[in-house]
């Protein structure tokens, strides 16, 4: 018995290797033994000729150039971080978007998370392929700009035939548009979709103390933590990386800036941002707050009772509402901008952009049509109800009464779009978002005071704005 | 069969005092294997939970078993069928290719005598050392200038050839008593002859876990698929998972169905391959 | 081309009972014979391997080696000659990385091969029922993607409502802060017992001492089937040898099973160390499962293969990651030929 199977394996392995020797079709292995010892020295010499001339792969397109829209058919690859329904969604709106322009098909594509999605745009852009458009955060696109894989969007934007008219400029948002300090201010990507940086409030445990509204400065906040804090609830539960943009949400709210006017220097250090740091350090001290040690931890918590206050998302919204739901112990709960010491609230508004590649003027007008059309109130309208951001349109919101009739919460905060702030753009805010998030850390850890945290992350970031 | 059994029962720590001493072991192993398994059953039952409960994890086990997890998950990934599908072929081809190409080398390696043998080997070796994630940029230029994008030969051939494999198989090959190669030399039986009809059979148990390893290498493996495939119909099971992670939250238990659903097949496999692990030579015998 | 070297002469294709033949003189002779003895056909073995690793995993080595002699933008290097390492050798965070990466080893790589060679000895003991259950039992936690594996072990380690607080608490000890704790498990022992302690012994961090338990889950199966399949490999008869001789339990595993494993031994330990000083992926899940910063709390679970996935993707210094990357893999160049040199001779393999 045993030895029949050993001949019979003896016999299969024959077989392989019979079956793969006459078999040198499969390109690869015949060929490459002598290539193998040449392609990497090959190789290796190839990038250099790159930064000499750059242009080279864009250059020798752009001669056709036809105004308005494209007369032969284009084919637009369109890289994204979508998932799951919103996968969904964008493909409808890409089908849409060929019905009125049929020779241009867009093919959006999951490329995994915003990560994995930088990591695959980073090596095409190495490679001399990149898509025709993708979804990317400002930071990551800064990145982009500077391997010049990306175009300025103003003249398209600005063209009389495909761009936008004056009556569009007014009615979306200036946050969805977005301009580069550090390439000349130049708008390199546009938003079709934003969140924006809320805070959550659990409204039975501020009933229970006679709060009926949310608190709107920071002592009212105390206030409240000082009566709930008991037992299983805590007031705050910061991520434990900690949270740049809450950070961020409430130096604005401080009337702060993270960033000088001429983008050279951070300005979160400044006293707004140290007023923040502060208040984040009595939180602790108070043990009103606790580290998170899960992913959206606080979301959970804040759905089973355990937590009176988060900061987060709007795109949160869904997972807050079904847990609720599910867990069945919090009744009453809201949104809210947050304590703010400016006369009115300011809010945090950010989210993924889309950039457009360098390819050949017709891919990039198409681009252009089709990022526009994302833009467009009734395809903008469609998405929103799909996946709970906000339009890049004022006028969005007549398409959407029923969505806000049936989503109240969601409505409130379409009205503070309005308030909305952008963080900065710089390449360099993606390790910056990383230095404040361990200055947070650090004061919750009780490892420094609240200013020295703040003036360290500060020197690393001014090293790391000055460019390394 | 019987005889084979009653040797085996002479093996070491039978000195222990029969019933005592087998007991204490099965209670090691029992422990071994709880610690084990824990954490895999919690997150099998937390796939049966409510968004809600399964997020808060403080129960083992859900209030309400709802299966239709499971179907939710199939469903919001779409492509699942085509998925595994796709999954399995290149998961088999890769081990196909590396059974082939690190048998021939681990042979050569340990068994021959050739110019430079040392210093290949340590170059071979040290192609395991530098990090995968630098790896990725150069190898898809690669790809790219072979045309090979969104096709499964870049989800394959460049996975066909591993360090480690040779490596493992050419301690094996060591560990076969060298008795046995000159024998076979004297016998005027040349290499591939002797590596196919002794040194491989006698390799049983190396040559499994090597192809299991690779296996498994190749069906967790998500970030290199993403980078060479466009085309979600070219894609593996990992996309799949990956896609119940979103920006503003994750759908745990949509996602600990999917993780489930991906083992499934894995532990299939696994259960089938059990009998070849078994017994290696020890009972194959060289014993004539 | 593999057909060509089929011998038709082979006699001992068919025949099996090979060890008989063998008397131990002509061995000894034909070991000579072979020693002297070039074989050309080698290079032919080793060919196709060497064609797919020299493309597509050499090829990778010059490349890296180009980008970190650069600086720029991915497709817009400017040479800058050994600048990036003068840069990685003169930062502290480096070093503090090495450091974190060979204590990461250290708490990973003794253990996981401890405790595998003992469940793997323990299993292969022939009284063993269901063994092929305990060896799929214990090889599962490296099936299973490191996803969600990571998402149940931050339940577990979970400082407010997690299992091993709760044992811990049951015990009489008091509750710690796991993946989110920087402070060093020395310093923390300290604290408890009310004892001042230099800086110096404070130790790792809680946080990666927890994460390295989770890789010696993760990765105890996998040693243990290597050590198995190493353990077929030795013939009862040696056994069956030393018993008549009135040798003990003991002995046999010191006399026997220690030296006849010992190619396997020294497989493991050379993959190990190798494995352990690129470590990425569970410290990643981990960091993401506990919602941290890469390489938090503070860094202080910030190896070497983080900290230059970090400065590839957070900063996007391509020219520096890459230097990293080659020091790191000249590190454990170093110690994978200190492993040959050593154990290898002593292990004669």
């Amino acid at each position: 018995m045993k030895k029949f199977l050993v001949l019979a394996l003896v016999l299969a392995l024959a077989l392989v290797f019979a079956a793969c020797a006459p078999a040198p079709t499969p390109a690869p292995t015949p060929a490459p033994p002598t290539a193998a010892p040449a392609q990497p020295t090959a190789a290796p010499a190839q990038p250099t000729t790159a930064p000499a001339q750059p242009t080279t792969a864009p250059t020798a397109a752009p001669t056709t150039v036809p105004t308005a829209a494209p007369a032969q058919a284009v084919a637009l690859q369109f890289w994204t971080a979508q998932s799951g329904p919103q996968d969904t969604a964008l493909k409808k709106l890409a089908a849409q978007f060929q019905q009125q322009y049929p020779n241009i098909t867009v093919t959006p594509t999951f490329q995994g998370n915003y990560s994995d999605l930088y990591k695959k745009v980073t090596a095409a852009i190495a490679a001399g392929s990149p898509p025709d458009l993708a979804i990317a955060y400002q930071n990551d696109v800064a990145n982009y700009i500077k391997s010049g894989a990306v175009i300025p969007l103003d003249d398209l934007m600005n063209d009389p035939k495909i761009g936008f008219t004056a009556d569009d400029m007014k009615d979306i948002f200036p946050s969805f548009i977005d301009k580069y300090p550090e390439f000349g201010n130049k708008v390199y990507s546009l938003a079709f979709m934003r969140s924006m940086q809320v805070m959550y409030y659990n409204a039975d445990m501020l009933n229970s103390i006679g709060m009926t509204q949310p608190p709107a400065t920071w002592n009212d906040l105390l206030k409240a933590c000082a009566a709930l804090v008991k037992g299983d609830v805590v007031c705050y539960e910061m991520p434990g990386g900690g949270d740049a943009s809450t950070f961020a949400s409430w130096v604005f709210s401080n009337g702060g800036n993270m960033i000088s006017a001429d983008g050279k220097t951070v300005a979160f250090d400044q006293q707004p941002g140290i007023d923040t740091m502060t208040f984040l350090g009595n939180l602790f001290t108070n043990k009103y707050a606790i580290v998170q040690a899960k992913a959206y931890q606080d979301q959970t918590d804040f759905s089973l009772g355990k937590v009176v206050f988060t900061f987060g998302s709007t795109a949160g919204l869904p997972y807050y509402a079904t847990a609720i739901k599910q867990a069945g112990k919090v009744q009453n709960w809201g949104i809210a901008p947050g304590p703010h010491t400016t006369p009115n609230p300011v809010v945090d508004i950010y989210g993924p952009s889309v950039t457009v590649f360098k390819t050949t003027t017709a891919k990039q007008q198409a681009a252009f049509l089709f990022l526009k059309f994302l833009m467009s109130k009734d395809a903008n309208a469609q998405w929103v109800q799909a996946t709970s951001y906000f339009p890049a349109r004022a006028s969005t919101k007549d398409a959407l009464t029923d969505f806000i009739k049936a989503n109240p919460l969601y409505g409130n905060a379409y009205g503070w779009l309005q308030y909305g702030r952008g963080e900065p753009t710089q390449a360099a805010w993606n390790p910056i978002r990383n230095f404040i998030g361990d200055a947070m850390v650090t004061v919750a850890n009780g490892k420094a005071t609240p200013t020295d945290a703040l003036k360290q992350a500060a020197q690393k970031a001014n090293a790391a704005l000055a460019g390394q | 069969m019987a005889a084979v059994t009653e040797k085996r029962s002479s093996l070491p720590l039978a000195w222990l005092t029969q019933n005592l001493g087998q007991k204490l072991i099965y209670l090691i192993l029992i422990a071994g294997a709880v610690w084990a398994l824990f954490p895999f059953l919690w997150m099998v039952t937390s796939s049966f939970k409510s968004y809600a409960e399964a997020s808060a994890a403080e129960t083992f086990f859900p209030t309400r078993w709802l299966f239709s997890n499971y179907i939710d998950a199939w469903n919001q990934v779409g492509y699942f069928p085509q998925y595994f599908l796709n999954t399995i072929f290149i998961a088999v081809a890769t081990v196909a290719g590396v059974l082939i190409t690190s048998t021939l080398a681990a042979y050569a390696f340990a068994r021959m005598e050739f110019p430079g043998r040392d210093v290949l080997f340590i170059i071979l070796l040290a192609t395991m050392m530098i990090p995968f994630e630098v790896t990725l940029i150069p190898n898809f230029i690669l790809i790219r200038n072979l045309k090979w994008a969104d096709q499964y030969q870049a989800l394959i051939i460049p996975w066909t050839a591993s360090a480690f494999s040779v490596f493992l198989l050419r301690q094996f090959f060591l560990s076969i008593p060298s008795d046995l190669y000159d024998a076979a030399v004297i016998d005027g039986c040349n290499n591939l002859r002797f590596l196919l009809s002794i040194i491989l059979p006698l390799s049983r148990p190396a040559l499994i876990t090597s192809g299991l390893f690779t296996f498994l290498a190749s069906w967790n493996s998500l970030m290199w698929p993403l980078l060479v495939t466009n085309r979600p119909e070219m894609r593996p099971i990992q996309v799949g998972i990956a896609s119940f992670i979103g920006d503003a939250g994750t759908q745990i238990q949509l996602l600990l169905a999917a993780v489930t659903i991906s083992v499934i097949p894995v532990i299939i496999l696994y259960l089938i391959l059990q009998r070849w692990f078994i017994e290696g030579i020890a009972t194959v015998g060289i014993r004539g | 081309m593999i057909c060509d070297l089929a011998d038709e002469e082979c006699i001992l294709a068919r025949s099996t009972p090979v060890a008989q033949t063998i008397s131990p003189r002509t061995a000894v002779q034909t070991r000579a014979i072979r020693k002297r003895r070039t074989q050309w056909s080698a290079y032919i073995f080793i060919l196709p391997a060497f064609v797919i690793i020299g493309i597509f995993h050499i090829f990778p080595v010059f490349y890296a080696v180009y980008v970190s002699l650069n600086k720029g933008a991915i497709n817009r290097f400017a040479f800058v000659g050994l600048d990036q390492y003068a840069r990685a050798l003169s930062s502290g965070d480096f070093w503090n990385a090495l450091v974190t990466t060979l204590v990461y080893a250290l708490l990973t790589m003794p253990i996981t091969m401890a405790l595998a060679l003992f469940f793997a000895y323990l299993l292969y003991q022939p009284f063993v029922k269901a063994r092929g259950i305990f060896r799929a039992i214990f090889f599962l936690p490296y099936v299973v993607s490191t996803v969600g594996s990571a998402i149940v072990w931050a339940w577990i380690f979970d400082p407010r409502s997690g299992l091993l607080n709760f044992v811990l608490t049951r015990l009489g000890l008091p509750a710690l802060r796991w993946l989110i704790e920087p402070d060093g498990v020395g310093l923390l022992v300290a604290q408890g017992l009310g004892v001042n302690i230099p800086t110096w012994l404070d130790g790792p961090s809680l946080a990666l001492v927890a994460v390295s338990i989770f890789t010696i889950w993760q990765f105890m199966g996998y040693d243990i089937v290597i050590f198995l399949a190493g353990l077929t490999t030795i013939p009862n008869e040696m056994y069956e040898a030393a018993r008549i001789d009135g040798a003990n339990g003991f002995q046999l595993f010191r006399h026997i099973t220690i030296p006849l494993l010992a190619p396997t031994t020294f497989f493991v330990i050379v993959i190990s160390v190798i494995g352990s000083l690129q470590s990425f992926n569970s410290i990643f899940a981990m960091n993401q499962a506990a919602e941290q910063s890469l390489g938090g709390p503070l860094g202080s679970t910030s190896t070497l293969t983080v900290y230059m996935f970090d400065q590839l993707y957070t900063y996007s210094n391509y020219g520096y990651a890459a230097a990293i990357a080659i020091i790191l893999s000249c590190i454990i160049l170093a110690f994978t030929l200190f492993n040959f040199k050593v154990l290898g001779k002593r292990s004669s393999y």
